[in-house]
């Protein structure tokens, strides 16, 4: 708990002691434990184990990455970020640590904020990919759903569209053959989800004919307060549950 | 996200027990011990409940987590409540953190309770891998009786049927101060 009572005599006192208090190392007599000012998406620390290798180190994250994933049941996940974010940095990833190895005592600290930082990264990426597979669930569901009420030919998954900066995205389902082009997204409870779908479909309000730009949210409480970035670049907001006739309105 | 069920805080509450004696991986991670093992609920014999459990291999007195699941056979596993011990990463809390305990640095043994990181209005847990902790005051001494803790915390009422494995220190893990 913070008391915030205790006196502190000055910020810079107290700015000292919040920047000692974000690195600690425990000695043991084959290494070191040092956590770092870095976290994982469960608020933890990153944990860096520190053992010698002759006149050199061994910089590993002690599976630290791979166990957050695993707690979030995401490993499958992890362990494609993890290669990815490894080969980027240049470091090591066996399947489950993320480290360097043979560092020279004088390049120590850049290593152990490089391993640090490719942990965390790893495993946020590996719990953004399981919020896309659940995304990717959802667009399967709407495109059966569309191409039932639309017919198959009208209806496509995956679309390329260029939107008015130029740039080309990707269109959940698109709907054809209507007095109006249809974009339709499905769009889930989280931050990449909703931010992604909103710049797009500000991309495409901004074209001189903009088509419809549908979000289709599971309900309106499930979305919570990201309901007004989604409305502002929308054309409708509809819950999965509407009607054919609903989803027919849209783009007639 | 995994839909929960409409009444998963009356079922985190519930009573429940092993389905077996869990037996110790020894080999799938270098440094814990693990296993997972559905558990009943006792009033109704369902089993949409897993409990983890990972209990370090280097030292006898800390880094242990136990983790309560909700993990229905046909969705994937959502990380309900878990309890760490002693574990070598600090903890920070969010700015809403629970009442008490915003932006709070946690260290050692804490608690990411479910009723921390349920988000009742929207009928989920709250994004980011139970991202709220809280220090637990009684800091168990040994891994039997963290495990005991643990048990009391989530109900399960034969927890004592998990034997802890036997753990020797490690010479190379043994402190230098």
């Amino acid at each position: 708990m913070i008391d915030f009572a205790r006196k502190i005599p000055n910020t810079k006192e107290a700015i000292g002691e919040a920047i000692r208090g974000m690195v600690n190392a425990d000695h043991f007599f084959g290494g070191s434990i040092v956590t770092m000012p870095v976290l994982y998406p469960s608020g933890t620390t990153v944990a860096l184990e520190v053992t010698r290798q002759g006149d050199k180190c061994l910089v590993s994250d002690r599976g630290g990455g791979w166990q957050e994933a695993d707690m979030m049941g995401a490993t499958r996940y992890f362990k494609k970020e993890a290669n990815r974010v490894a080969e980027a940095s240049g470091i090591r990833f066996d399947g489950h640590d993320m480290f360097v190895a043979e560092v020279a005592p004088a390049a120590l600290q850049g290593a152990m904020m490089v391993v640090a930082n490719c942990s965390q990264e790893a495993t946020a990426f590996a719990a953004y990919r399981m919020a896309e597979r659940s995304e990717s669930d959802a667009k399967d569901i709407l495109f059966a759903r569309l191409s039932a009420i639309f017919g198959a030919t009208d209806v496509a998954k995956d679309a390329e569209l260029v939107g008015a900066s130029n740039h080309t995205w990707k269109v959940s389902v698109l709907v054809t053959g209507r007095p109006h082009l249809g974009l339709f997204e499905p769009v889930m409870n989280k931050y990449i989800s909703v931010v992604g779908t909103a710049a797009k479909f500000h991309d495409f309000s901004r074209l001189e004919h903009p088509p419809s730009r549908i979000a289709v949210v599971k309900s309106r409480e499930d979305i919570g307060d990201f309901y007004g970035v989604v409305a502002s670049a929308s054309t409708r907001v509809v819950e999965q549950s509407a009607s054919n006739e609903q989803f027919l309105r849209l783009v007639a | 996200m995994v839909d929960l069920p409409p009444d998963i805080v009356a079922l985190v509450a519930e009573e429940k027990s092993l389905i077996r004696s869990p037996v110790w991986d020894t080999k799938s991670d270098d440094r814990y011990y693990v296993f997972s093992v559905p558990l009943v609920i006792t009033s109704d014999g369902t089993s949409n409940f897993q409990l983890r459990v990972k209990t370090s291999k280097r030292f006898v007195d800390r880094d242990a987590i136990v983790q309560l699941e909700f993990a229905p056979s046909d969705k994937r596993v959502t990380p309900l409540w878990r309890i760490e011990w002693r574990a070598f990463g600090l903890h920070t809390n969010k700015l809403w953190g629970p009442p008490g305990f915003e932006l709070a640095v946690v260290k050692l043994t804490h608690e990411h309770r479910f009723d921390d990181n349920w988000h009742s209005p929207e009928h989920r847990m709250r994004i980011g891998n139970l991202p709220a902790a809280r220090p637990i005051n009684r800091d168990p001494n040994t891994l039997s009786e963290f495990l005991a803790f643990c048990g009391q915390s989530f109900r399960i009422k034969d927890i004592r049927r998990i034997e802890p494995p036997l753990i020797t220190q490690d010479i190379f893990w043994t402190r230098d101060d």
